[in-house]
């Protein structure tokens, strides 16, 4: 009878680890097809200009499996990060690199935490709140510019986004690799990245078992505000503009590699890990197409196609 | 000045709950010593839950006092019920289901250091120890919660309200879904609780169940607390004669039977050998003009039965005949277009369109619309007539049959919905806790609607029921369930409610039974 049961957990174990993991044996599997198809595509320039394309999305995909484990979604972060570089172009001339990044970090945090508070107080869909606050965010964003990237002409501040470490690896990647880690360990080991999953898996409960419900949603979408606007200093420095447009096509990414990295969109399972292997899988599969000379429309009809064979081979294997 | 109550440790003193119209709880007076299992029972709307309800926050009392330990009391939130140290245990378990055991029993009080850091280690082995202490049970404390079977589930929701120190366990029919052995199991885990001095409230409909486990038992009838006693001061029969009261127990006879003789009648449905995960070896048969009743305890199977003829639910084996001829049902809709409905129980999710007139709600389905309409174009004319002729089966009020639903009342509505059902023509109708949520005006009158479609119009109808006056009035013959399993068949006659009770609560399964 023991020995039945334990077989029982064993199995379920290794279920359990399938289903969390399928996604990296799909990014083998496209790796070795990218590889075949272009010797190219594993060489060092290539895959370091994939870490540089990878590394903000994946930050602000980060931030977005925290929103969704709870089993919110925040439509807004590409309007953070247009806003704010532009406020940035603005503000750095009379306030100088650091004070500015200060500056815009608390702003981006403030505009999370108010759809937080909108959600949480007025119990509105946070769809609905985050859709509002995506379309004022980058309404403002096109009024302060009239519509024409602002540039920035602060030499130092270029650095953040351009510097490397050891002259081999980015910045950036090393920005998305601390950010990773710490949401790993703050998900898994922390009491407040648990009370995540567990506001997400029942709400009803999570206040019962004495969790303050309203402040915790509050503070992951001020988390989340505040990542979106790190994002946005990195992009304004990468593209040296305050351009109202600078956050188009960051949400889409965002939200398909959490669910590709088998994050439930009704909250409370998954995790950034399997983000991770969604995000690589995105950035990979638009190298290989790049690099196979497939024409920028067919290149998106293909990755959603693709994206949808794995999300429904996902769901299956779950 | 502090009110004092007496001995008891959970005193309720004259409690009374009104909704809208109807008294739930007429100054009910209940009492809990500590570190006894008290047990609750009483008909379906008797009170029971209600009281539980009230005792542990989740809703409040129109008039009446609480005492917990002596002192006064007011729960108007589950937080305070809890800071009483008294824990629901609901049927809908509320655990978090992709999360481990351990995270789950030490929700909200995780062991962590001063940044906030979880100490799992320390988490999952505590856990274990506790559980193995508490109840002699081994648990992996890293397994996820939905891998649990759901006695397990219990478990962790009792080392929970341990771990939370509650001193008070409500449990609220926890047996309806547990196999023999997790039903002991679960007895073990209830009385090593009372051993260590915690106080449970034990809801259930299971009679010898607490007969074994209870110490004493407070019996509930029509919102009124009849006796509380020691259990072993009273016998089954004792308690089902307080449940049902004496002067229900004789028959009350609403229209004179039809005489039930099956081989006269022709066999509208019969069902053989249908099998699923929640139902066992299903034989039985409807005939014309008949109307068969399942009888049996919340759990017991009754709307399974329905619910995998009509394929809402799939069926692993078993064949379907309607009037001596095989049919394919796979789901719903064939069950429909072959003319075998099932009006659920939970019409209002079903809903009724209340901004839409009573004809166009009364026909809105797609077979109806279908036999109305010609290549798709639907005549207004046809469509009134036929809806008039339901409006004059069901008696339904109505100002005109463009008045939309929302004029109607509450009884009305109702009919609108089970017309909604009937236009379809079915020749087998399954009827779902068809009064339920209904005032006893209407009920009265739907019982003549029931026997109206049967006897005149010769349909054949199963009726599901938990209320037992309702069953005996209305149905020709009485199958009783239990564990998803038909065990006994009886013709209604001079069965009176005790004997119904008696059977559905204490008839134990057999083997291979034939109806």
């Amino acid at each position: 009878m023991q020995k039945r049961k334990n077989l029982i957990l064993e199995n379920t174990k290794i279920r359990n680890l399938v289903r969390k993991y399928l996604i990296f044996l799909i990014l083998i599997v496209l790796l070795i097809v990218g590889h075949l198809s272009d010797p190219m595509f594993i060489t060092l320039r290539n895959q370091k200009n994939i870490m540089l394309n990878f590394s903000v999305p994946f930050i602000l995909s980060i931030g977005q499996t925290m929103v969704i484990l709870t089993g919110g979604i925040d439509l807004s972060i590409g309007s953070v990060v247009s806003l704010t570089g532009v406020t940035l172009a603005f503000i750095l001339p009379k306030t100088g690199i650091l004070l500015g990044v200060i500056i815009v970090l608390l702003m981006g945090g403030a505009i999370g935490a108010l759809n937080g508070y909108i959600i949480s107080r007025f119990k509105i869909l946070p769809f609905l709140v985050t859709l509002s606050s995506m379309i004022v965010y980058e309404g403002l964003a096109f009024i302060v510019t009239g519509s024409v990237p602002v540039p920035i002409t602060i030499p130092a501040f270029y650095k953040i986004d351009y510097g490397s470490i050891f002259g081999v690896i980015p910045l950036p990647v090393i920005y998305s690799a601390i950010t990773f880690i710490l949401s790993v360990i703050f998900l898994n080991y922390h009491v407040i990245g648990r009370r995540v999953y567990q506001l997400g898996n029942d709400e009803k409960t999570a206040k019962l078992a004495g969790i303050k419900v309203n402040r915790l949603k509050i503070g992951i979408y001020m988390l989340n505000g505040f990542i979106a606007a790190f994002c946005g200093i990195i992009v304004a420095s990468r593209i040296k503009l305050g351009a109202p447009t600078a956050g188009k096509g960051f949400l889409f990414d965002s939200i398909a590699a959490v669910c590709l990295g088998g994050t439930s969109l009704m909250g409370g399972q998954g995790g950034v890990i399997g983000t991770l292997g969604g995000m690589l899988l995105m950035v990979n599969l638009k190298n290989i197409l790049v690099l196979n000379d497939v024409s920028i429309y067919i290149q998106d009809a293909i990755r959603g196609v693709i994206i949808l064979i794995s999300v429904i081979a996902l769901s299956k294997a779950r | 000045m502090i009110e004092v109550g007496q001995n008891y440790y959970i005193e309720m003193k004259s409690i009374v709950k009104r909704f809208t119209a109807t008294l739930a709880l007429d100054h009910v007076d209940f009492f809990v010593n500590k570190g006894e299992i008290h047990c609750l029972v009483g008909e379906n709307g008797a009170g029971k839950s209600t009281l539980m309800k009230i005792m542990s926050g989740v809703i409040q009392p129109d008039e009446g006092k609480i005492f917990v330990g002596g002192t006064r009391v007011k729960i108007d939130h589950p937080s305070i019920a809890h800071r009483l140290s008294i824990s629901l245990i609901p049927q809908e378990l509320n655990l978090l289901p992709t999360l481990t055991v351990g995270e789950n029993v030490f929700l909200g009080l995780e062991p962590k250091n001063s940044l906030g850091f979880i100490n799992w280690e320390e988490l999952h082995r505590k856990t274990e120890n506790q559980i193995y202490q508490e109840f002699g049970i081994k648990i992996n404390s890293r397994a996820l919660i939905s891998d649990l079977s759901v006695a397990q589930k219990q478990l962790v929701m009792v080392a929970r309200a341990l771990q939370w120190g509650s001193k008070i366990l409500i449990l609220d029919e926890p047996t309806a879904r547990l196999s023999k052995e997790e039903i002991k199991m679960l007895f073990e885990i209830v009385k090593s609780f009372r051993e260590k001095g915690g106080t449970v409230i034990y809801i259930s409909h299971h009679l010898e169940e607490v007969k074994e486990i209870g110490d004493r038992i407070t019996i509930f009838r029509d919102g009124k607390r009849i006796i509380t006693e020691k259990v072993q001061n009273l016998s089954l029969d004792k308690i089902i004669e307080y449940m049902i009261g004496k002067k229900r127990t004789t028959r009350t006879s609403l229209t004179k039977l039809v005489k039930h003789d099956e081989n006269s009648k022709k066999k509208l449905l019969e069902v053989r050998g249908m099998l699923n995960k929640k139902v066992r070896n299903i034989n039985l048969g409807v005939y014309e003009g008949e109307i068969v009743a399942l009888a049996g305890v919340t759990g017991s199977g009754r709307s399974e039965i329905a619910r995998a003829i009509c394929g809402i639910d799939t069926r692993e084996k078993g064949e379907i005949k309607l009037m001596g001829k095989k049919v394919k049902i796979r789901n719903p809709v064939d069950a429909i277009r072959n003319g075998i409905i099932y009006v659920p129980e939970d019409r209002k999710s079903q809903g009724i369109f209340l901004k839409m007139s009573v004809c166009k709600n009364l026909l809105l389905n797609k077979k109806t619309l279908e036999d109305l309409s010609t290549l798709n174009f639907y005549l207004m004319r046809v469509f009134k007539s036929t809806a008039q002729k339901f409006v004059e089966l069901l008696n339904i009020v109505i100002p005109s049959l463009d008045a939309p639903c929302l004029s109607l009342s509450g009884g009305n509505q109702q009919k609108v919905l089970l017309g909604k059902w009937l236009t379809t023509n079915p020749t087998v109708i399954i009827l779902d806790e068809p009064t339920r949520g209904i005032d006893v005006g209407v009920k009265f009158e739907f019982y003549e609607i029931i026997k109206k479609l049967a006897k005149e119009h010769r349909k054949g109808i199963i009726l599901i029921s938990s209320e037992l006056s309702e069953i005996i009035k209305l149905s020709d013959r009485i199958l009783i369930l239990k564990k998803g399993r038909i065990v006994r068949a009886y013709l209604n006659k001079n069965l009176s409610e005790a004997k119904l009770l008696n059977l559905i609560t204490t008839v134990e399964v057999e083997n291979e039974t034939k109806h």
